[in-house]
């Protein structure tokens, strides 16, 4: 009964955290409440086996199962818009407008914004949670603010340098 | 600026609802759980079922041809450098490293380090201090002569670690260790070596250049950009790229030339003080790519316009006039690719032909053994790409056969109601 308990202790504690992760890594809060579950299944599952703090094994199976899906479904991915409609202007149209632009980036690119940039982890970290290489986090991430700049160009000044800066 | 983007999206995941998570979850977790036991024991039964199927298997490797250990070939790049997954049968990694020139370094699926040598004998190598997971891959310097990696004295990544690098003489087998003075993390994961291969920049948390035959390593800076790329020459100058600038550093500041925004860096030494550019912008359609030479940090000649190229990175260089890149369709999960020699030498026209397939991850070239008379070499497949066009083949025999049943069935069918009507009609 203990490990169940403890289960419970660590859902209850963490769900808020771990669905924030789980729906900017989606761009869909359907998909986010699925892949929740999934990693939350599969931690269980492993319980007896994870030693000291089991977040980062949830994480990861966040991280990797999310890459998974999208890998094999090849979604279409939508906008995040549905749960933000009724906030209001001003500042939350920037915030509508990142949503909308990670919601139209692909899974892996999503995912290592998230690992950078919302979980701050360093390339090398987040590219040993990912199983890939730092190089490979770096040219993700590289394409992934590029993509946001192209889709959402008054976010420019949030995500880097101008695309448009430079001669043709 | 990123510090801005990392708010903003802190700020978005905000807005996200708190997921409610079923209550019953670990109980049926449980519950799969010991399915999945049963089965494994139920399988272990089928897998004796298995033992003939393995036996030919084997037997099916041998015929594949030599073992990829036994390269003899004629010297240059394999025309295929093949993925290697987790399980290929590369026996036991060596710690002995004087295994000769060789053409490739790479990384297989679980990031053991296998490095092909210039006739096609594969090794797979023990690096002292390697630790996986490592995000790194080990570097073949552009005469193949020696190899460089990142070495950690303990698993810990926690600052005050003991790191560095090390560099393997692999005529020799002689490892020289630079260990690193460092306040930072202890990582090393990319590599830049001058076309000579006698000078070395590692970047990690921070860079640094190693000088030749030397046991230490000279901080390099390390702007605050997430797409830093260094270039170093024969004379240990190194010219920094980032998205606002290209640096050229030797020992201090030399140069601080503002570039272009918005254009993405590769950046190769030709000769001392002479760097070509490649730089991408990405568009809604596509890449656009420019290739530039610039001199002591400034732009001496724009040399081509290539739209719709695919991503590429800088590898080295064939002769002054021709770069050696490699390129994939994107940079995000394609693990397909080219080894493309691009001929740079008419500013108005550039032409390009492929080296090799890279099929494989975290691979570096020799690119001394790459020459414009010299394409890459037909080498036997490895019996883990054989095993996979075996599949394809059983799964092309399997298919025949039912098509042939099908044939024989409706051959079948044919002759009884043939057989029917006569005996209707008599």
């Amino acid at each position: 009964m203990k490990d169940e308990d403890d289960f419970a202790a660590f859902v209850a504690a963490r769900s808020p955290a771990l669905s924030r992760t789980a729906y900017l890594l989606t761009g869909d809060a359907h998909h986010a409440e699925d892949l929740l579950q999934t990693a939350l299944f599969k931690a269980a599952k492993a319980w007896h086996r994870i030693e000291g703090d089991p977040e980062p094994y949830v994480r990861r199976i966040l991280y990797t199962q999310n890459i998974s899906w999208w890998r094999r479904r090849r979604l279409q991915e939508t906008s995040l818009g549905g749960h933000d409609e009724t906030q209001s202007p001003p500042d939350t149209e920037l915030r509508l407008t990142m949503i909308a632009a990670l919601g139209r980036l692909t899974a892996r690119q999503r995912t290592v914004l998230v690992l950078r940039y919302v979980e701050d982890l360093t390339e090398v970290e987040a590219a040993a949670q990912l199983g890939i290489t730092a190089g490979s986090v770096k040219s993700i991430s590289r394409q992934a603010r590029a993509r946001l700049r192209t889709l959402a160009p008054e976010l420019a000044e949030f995500v880097g340098a101008d695309p448009e800066g430079g001669p043709a | 600026m990123t510090g801005r983007l990392s708010d903003e999206l802190k700020r978005a995941g905000d807005t996200a609802p708190v997921f409610t998570v079923a209550p019953d979850t670990y109980r049926r977790a449980q519950r799969a759980r010991r399915r999945d036991l049963a089965l494994a024991a139920a399988s272990g039964v089928a897998a004796v079922a298995l033992i003939a199927g393995v036996v030919t298997s084997v037997a099916t490797r041998e015929e594949a041809g030599p073992l990829p250990a036994d390269g003899e070939g004629p010297i240059g790049v394999p025309s295929v450098i093949y993925d290697i997954p987790a399980d290929a049968d590369l026996g036991s990694a060596s710690g002995d490293l004087a295994i000769g020139r060789s053409a490739v370094s790479q990384v297989t699926d679980d990031e053991r380090t296998v490095v092909i040598d210039d006739r096609g004998g594969y090794h797979l190598l023990d690096l002292p201090g390697f630790r996986r997971p490592s995000s790194q891959v080990p570097s073949l310097s552009p005469d193949g002569r020696q190899l460089a990696w990142g070495w950690t004295q303990t698993a810990s990544s926690a600052k005050g670690t003991p790191f560095g690098v090390r560099i393997a003489d692999l005529d020799s087998g002689e490892v020289r260790t630079v260990s690193v003075e460092a306040s930072v993390k202890p990582f090393v994961y990319d590599f830049t070596w001058s076309p000579d291969s006698r000078w070395l920049v590692w970047e990690g948390v921070e860079a640094g250049r190693i000088g030749p035959g030397s046991t230490t390593s000279e901080p390099v800076p390390s702007p605050g950009d997430d797409n830093i790329l260094y270039a170093v020459d024969n004379s240990g100058v190194v010219s920094i790229a980032t998205l606002k600038a290209l640096r050229i550093w030797d020992g201090e500041l030399v140069s601080n030339e503002p570039r272009d925004t918005g254009w993405y860096p590769s950046i190769s030494t030709v000769a001392d003080g002479v760097l070509v550019e490649t730089i991408q912008r990405d568009r809604p359609d596509g890449i656009t790519t420019r290739h530039r030479r610039l001199v002591d940090g400034a732009v001496a000649e724009d040399i081509t316009t290539l739209d719709d190229r695919p991503f590429v990175a800088d590898l080295g260089w064939v002769d002054p006039q021709r770069a050696l890149l490699l390129t994939v369709p994107t940079p995000v999960g394609d693990t397909v690719g080219g080894l493309d020699v691009v001929d740079l030498s008419d500013p108005t026209e550039t032409t390009s032909y492929r080296v090799a397939e890279v099929r494989g991850l975290g691979v570096t070239v020799a690119a001394d053994l790459v020459a414009a008379d010299r394409p890459g070499l037909q080498r036997p497949v490895p019996p883990w790409a054989v095993d996979e066009e075996a599949s394809s083949s059983i799964g092309a025999g399997v298919l025949t056969a039912g098509g042939l049943s099908l044939f024989a069935l409706l051959g079948l069918g044919g002759w009884w109601l043939t057989r029917r009507r006569r005996s209707r009609v008599g």
